[in-house]
């Protein structure tokens, strides 16, 4: 039987769609940036008052590889492990350090730290948590076996001791006071000794489990989509017990799965969100986006240079590729206006909140610049780097660095470089900042940098000292080593902002790391909720044990 | 499935005389086959003629003109980095085709010569290629692809080469079949006793004759690796961002959440019509309705109610 | 009858071993050692590594390997995740029955709509055929990714009725998910099918004893339901196990493009993750469920018509 001409029909219900989609396409929706709607000054959402039967909560892309808390550094492991494992110390919403396994702690000097541990701290099994536990966790970070992704930090610690019936004493090679900041994250996390021990290599399995002090115990965990915490009915200190009485994280990787799930209430929030999922959520009926001012988180969104051997090497070619990048462009239109552009990789989210803000500010202008094509170009030309190839690498998984990276094209290509950008899938990606073979492919690749708590000199050192952790391309500069030790000797927070200032003029020039922007902290909590931190001060601390209902 | 056959064969001396090869084709096509084989060669034409015709450099990006409508300087409008989207439609329609263009011609390269052998030689040699098909056939192309990818990384190279390995059997089960109708034909007997070699007697008459069943199940092939690139670019296995393809555009999640219909409902909208062009034409020069589902055993005899 | 049955038997445990010795082959052929994927982003020692690599099995040689694996897999042990520790039957456990509930509300829509349309199209030649025609020729050429994309964009981001992404909690929740991504899955398929059903009712109504019984004076609706519906359904089956088995593998995109946490999308995400154990689980898995349909459908179309009984292979 003869069709009768169905292609007629399918050429008239094209065009008719495409005219429908040509009226509606485009400008329907706001595209007006988003708005930051709380000032730095307020640390966390309004305090809860009354207990939750169960809270539900983002909890990042992925599930934790391990619910060993020295495992793995990234956002699931720290956003969900502070709240089983507790650190040492505890560092608040407004990341001040406060007691925690340790009641007080002092340094006599700059090699010793001294650390006073509260007696009535207890695991969840009940036994105490006595300085033999505490020496133990701490000194896993130092086992090569462990393989501790805060090893670098225990780099200057010579010896762990327990040196009292309630006490631990920390020695170090040289003056440092700046390690004992890591007692208020993960790199902190006190475990139990015996239960550690026995379970051997299976220990943080999500069949074996850990046995920590915190709040929150895991009670399930099925390794792909869903963690469930239960609260711990014997925790040592009832003034900070949790107020929910189990707290499910679930794991999604799709920016419109997490604004979906957040406004049909599958979720009652998040942290760490998307960018793209800001439309949606700022029009959530039922919840409130959070969007912060600018310096809201330690965020920085930078392009690491992987090796100086190829067209990269010549700083001229770098600075000319920081000077044509549109930041200004790529916040609005990528970020949807919540990021800002970023000029040192230590920007204002490490300084605003520190007493020495007025120096490092006063710095930290003398950088920031427009973008200038046309002179970029010039410098390239000075270069002979015209025409040359020039390769990025980023995680092809997130689609805020897919679409950085296809800008970084553009601008190289607008300078004269030939850009290649590569997407890689999240191992190969998380491969380029362990293995020196996989980043030699590459001339450089995106990162979406960060560091728990606003210290800057860590910042600079772990990627712009000899010895830093970040340090893939092996910059080195005699007066940025030498000024960033003499940071981490001093105790006065002044006199330390001089020195870190002076190595970050060097390193600005010198763009071992290009930093592009730095986002701003997205919340989101259900109205339902209410006690979530606005800070970034959620990695790697028991936030959740204050999140009730309002 | 039974195979009719369009032409005589082709030693036939003094024919008479046929109507010119285009009107030909026009009868045999029908009127929606016309239209489908214009529009197919109208997007050969733009994929070919791109950097002519397209109004901007794909590549462009203005950000700050990010989604905006149609307008007199966009006239469909940009996408998510400001690029123009007709520029890049134009640019798409080179990667789209070219993927599928491949798959099918290794995938022929391979299959009929297998096809052939099988079909001449029958007895060990068609059961072993029989079972080869039947169990390449087992295997989901698409998995396969995800397979290459997750071993060499992803590119257009891995997801053409498991495709048309995954395309084989498809194509040459029909050439196997028509082959064998073919092989028991007298004339076939009589070119054997004039003392032409098995090759010849293969490509130059059985091959020629089978020809419009091979080429119109080709097309339809061309059209399904089409729709399975596509679907492998959307995933972001085959070809990357920022190179402009129909599969890589539809997979913009921005423009689907913020609402921006047109970057998406376009390059999918000439999938579709590509596709459909694509099985109508095949289907008029294979002188029959195509079922690939149910073809997927090819039966010398009726089976029932199958068409 | 049982000779094709066993034969059909043989044939898909076959395949199965010739499909599992790919798939477990192929992926150690990867660049990079598998090892690294337990180590995140951390630097082992090279004690550690090897100790891994012992635990892991991976300082044997090939074959044995396999044959360990394969002596597993048929007690059950389908081995542990590499990336979670877990046992990879609860990882996959959890994502199967998602997907094959995913699956079974895709037939139930194919069904429903491809055999009515085209059982309208054939009880109602002219312009009701024509516009099924249209229709169906239309939707053989939607692509699951093109039809998600479109469902999205229509039901869930402007109109709301459905979620975009993700299936919800409990069982009213996940089936509200669940039915776009059904819808898209269905699209290419009732196209499929329609053609098949209007093709099958047709030629039966076109078949003499059809004629003679309706010349005969036996009402309409008791010759459709007993000659013509009856003999039409062994192709319909058929085609409907076919096109089951097809849809599986449309699992891989279509979970991705809505985030359904089934087996497609833990392919995809354990294949980025190199995840060996559950890579080539899940993988065996959609194998063997596209080569049960196809040899279910082989075995039906058998069992109704007595003439295809006989084992030989045809082609």
């Amino acid at each position: 039987m003869r069709r009768r001409t169905p292609r007629a029909a399918l050429l008239i219900a094209a065009l008719a769609l495409l005219a429908s989609a040509c009226g509606s396409g485009g400008g329907t929706t706001a595209k007006a940036a988003a708005q930051s709607n709380f000032s730095s000054a307020q640390v966390t959402t309004a305090p809860a008052k009354g207990p939750l039967s169960n809270l539900t909560w983002y909890g990042d892309y992925r599930a934790p590889y391990s619910e060993d808390p020295l495992k793995t550094a990234d956002y699931p492991e720290e956003t969900i492990l502070g709240n089983v494992c507790e650190s040492v110390l505890r560092t608040g919403a407004d990341y001040s350090l406060n007691p925690g396994i340790a009641e007080s702690w002092s340094q006599p000097d700059g090699e010793h730290l001294v650390l006073d541990l509260d007696p009535r701290a207890t695991f969840s099994d009940g036994h105490p948590v006595t300085p033999a536990d505490v020496v133990y966790s701490l000194a896993r970070n130092q086992n090569p076996a462990e393989a501790s992704n805060y090893a670098d930090s225990y780099g200057d610690v010579t010896s762990i001791r327990a040196t009292g019936a309630e006490q631990v004493t920390i020695t170090f090679s040289k003056p440092d006071y700046l390690f004992v900041r890591n007692l208020g994250i993960l790199a902190g996390a006190v475990v139990e000794k015996a239960f550690a021990v026995k379970a051997g290599p299976n220990f943080g399995n999500a069949d074996t489990g850990v046995v920590c002090s915190g709040p929150y115990t895991i009670a399930s965990f099925d390794g792909t989509n869903t963690m469930v915490l239960k609260r711990n009915p014997h925790y040592w200190d009832p003034s900070r017990a949790a107020r929910s009485a189990t707290l499910t994280f679930r794991f999604l990787a799709d920016p419109s799965a997490i604004a979906n799930a957040l406004t049909s209430g599958s979720l009652d929030g998040a942290f760490d969100l998307p960018p793209s999922t800001v439309s949606t959520l700022s029009r959530a009926s039922d919840g409130k986006l959070y969007v912060g001012a600018a310096g809201s988180t330690t965020q920085n969104i930078d392009l690491i240079v992987s090796r100086f051997t190829g067209t990269l090497g010549d700083v001229r070619v770098r600075q000319a590729l920081s000077m044509a990048i549109d930041r200004a462009g790529i916040a609005k239109t990528l970020f949807y206006g919540t990021a800002d552009p970023l000029y040192a990789v230590a920007g204002p989210g490490f300084w605003a909140s520190s007493p020495a803000e007025p120096i490092y500010s006063a710095a930290y202008q003398k950088l920031v610049s427009a973008p200038d094509v046309a002179a970029a170009a010039k410098l390239v030309r000075q270069a002979g780097a015209t025409g040359r190839q020039l390769s990025i690498g980023y995680a092809a998984d997130s689609p805020a660095q897919a679409q950085l990276a296809e800008v970084l094209q553009q601008t190289g290509d607008s300078i004269g470089l030939k850009v290649t950008i590569t997407g890689l899938p999240d191992q190969q990606y998380g491969d380029l900042f362990i293995d020196p073979k996989a980043r030699s492919a590459y001339d450089s690749f995106l990162t979406i940098n960060y560091l728990e708590f606003p210290e800057t000199a860590d910042m600079y050192m772990s990627y712009a000292t000899k010895a830093g952790i970040q340090n893939f391309n092996g910059y080195t500069d005699p007066t940025v080593e030498t000024d960033l030790a003499k940071a981490q000797a001093t105790q006065d927070v002044q006199q330390r902002a001089r020195y870190v200032t002076a190595a970050q003029a060097v390193i600005a020039q010198d763009l071992p790391w290009i930093p592009i922007v730095a986002p701003r902290a997205l919340v989101f909590q259900n109205k339902a909720v209410t006690g979530a931190p606005l800070t970034f001060s959620y990695m790697d601390n028991a936030w959740a044990a204050a999140v009730g209902a309002p | 499935m039974t195979v009719t056959l369009d032409h005589p064969p082709a030693t036939a001396p003094g024919r008479p005389a046929t109507p010119g090869r285009l009107a030909r084709a026009r009868t045999a096509l029908g009127g929606s086959g016309s239209a489908a084989a214009l529009f197919l060669l109208a997007v050969l034409l733009v994929a070919l003629a791109a950097p002519l015709l397209a109004p901007y450099n794909p590549d462009l990006q203005s950000l700050l003109d990010a989604y905006a409508g149609p307008s007199g300087a966009h006239l469909l409008g940009t996408d998510g980095l400001g690029r123009d989207l007709l520029s890049r439609l134009m640019f798409g329609a080179r990667t789209s085709l070219l993927g599928p263009a491949l798959v099918v011609s290794v995938a022929l390269l391979v299959g009929i010569p297998l096809a052939l052998a099988a079909a001449w030689f029958g007895g060990l040699v068609h059961a072993l290629v029989a079972r080869i098909f039947d169990l390449v056939y087992a295997l989901p192309g698409l998995l396969l692809a995800v397979l290459a990818v997750a071993l060499f990384g992803p590119g257009l190279v891995p997801a053409v080469a498991a495709l048309s390995i995954a395309y084989v059997p498809f194509l040459a089960r029909i050439v196997l079949a028509a082959a064998r109708q073919q092989r028991v034909n007298p004339y076939v007997d009589a070119l054997c006793v004039q003392g032409f070699g098995a090759v010849r007697i293969a490509v130059r008459h059985i091959l020629r004759n089978i020809a419009p069943v091979v080429v119109g199940q080709a097309a339809i092939a061309f059209g399904y690796a089409l729709l399975d690139l596509a679907s492998l670019s959307y995933l972001g296995l085959a070809v990357q961002a920022p190179t402009a393809d129909w599969g890589v555009m539809v997979s913009d999640s921005n423009a689907l959440m913020g609402g921006y219909w047109l970057p998406i409902l376009a390059p999918g909208l000439l999938i579709v019509l590509s596709v459909l062009s694509l099985t109508v034409v095949g289907a008029r020069i294979s002188g029959e309705r195509p079922q690939p589902y149910l073809r997927r055993r090819s039966r010398t005899r009726p089976t029932g109610a199958a068409a | 009858m049982g000779r094709l049955a066993l034969s059909r038997l043989g044939g898909l445990v076959t395949t199965l071993l010739l499909s599992s010795l790919v798939i477990f082959g192929s992926l150690y052929l990867a660049p990079g050692s598998p090892e690294d994927v337990l180590f995140g982003s951390r630097t082992p020692s090279a004690a550690t590594r090897a100790a891994v690599r012992r635990q892991l099995h991976l300082n044997q040689p090939l074959p044995v390997r396999y044959w360990d694996w394969l002596t597993g897999v048929l007690h059950g042990d389908l081995g542990r995740s590499m990336v979670t520790g877990q046992t990879v039957s609860s990882r996959v456990g959890d994502g199967l029955g998602v997907t094959l509930a995913l699956v079974a509300l895709s037939m139930l829509l194919v069904v429903l709509f491809g055999v009515g349309l085209g059982t309208a199209a054939a009880l109602r030649p002219g312009p009701v055929d024509s516009a099924a025609n249209t229709v169906t020729s239309v939707t053989v050429a939607v692509p699951p990714f093109v039809a998600s994309t479109l469902l999205i964009s229509g039901f869930a981001v402007h109109l709301g009725w459905f979620p975009a992404s993700g299936i919800g909690t409990g069982a009213l929740g996940e089936l509200r998910g669940l039915v776009l991504p059904a819808c898209a899955l269905a699209v290419i398929n009732c196209g499929f099918l329609a053609r098949i059903t209007r093709n099958a009712l047709r030629e039966q109504l076109a078949r003499e004893h059809v004629q003679t019984a309706l010349v005969r004076g036996l009402p309409r609706w008791a010759v459709l339901r007993d000659h013509v519906f009856r003999n039409a359904v062994p192709p319909i089956v058929t085609a409907v196990a076919l096109l089951t088995s097809g849809m599986f593998a449309s699992t891989l995109v279509v979970e991705t493009a809505f985030a359904v946490p089934g087996i497609g999308m833990l392919t995809i995400s354990s294949v980025a993750q190199k995840d060996f154990p559950v890579v080539q689980a899940v993988s065996l898995l959609l194998v063997a469920a596209f080569v049960i349909c196809n040899a279910a459908s082989d075995l039906i179309q058998a069992l109704v018509d007595p003439r295809l009984r006989t084992a030989g292979r045809t082609a």
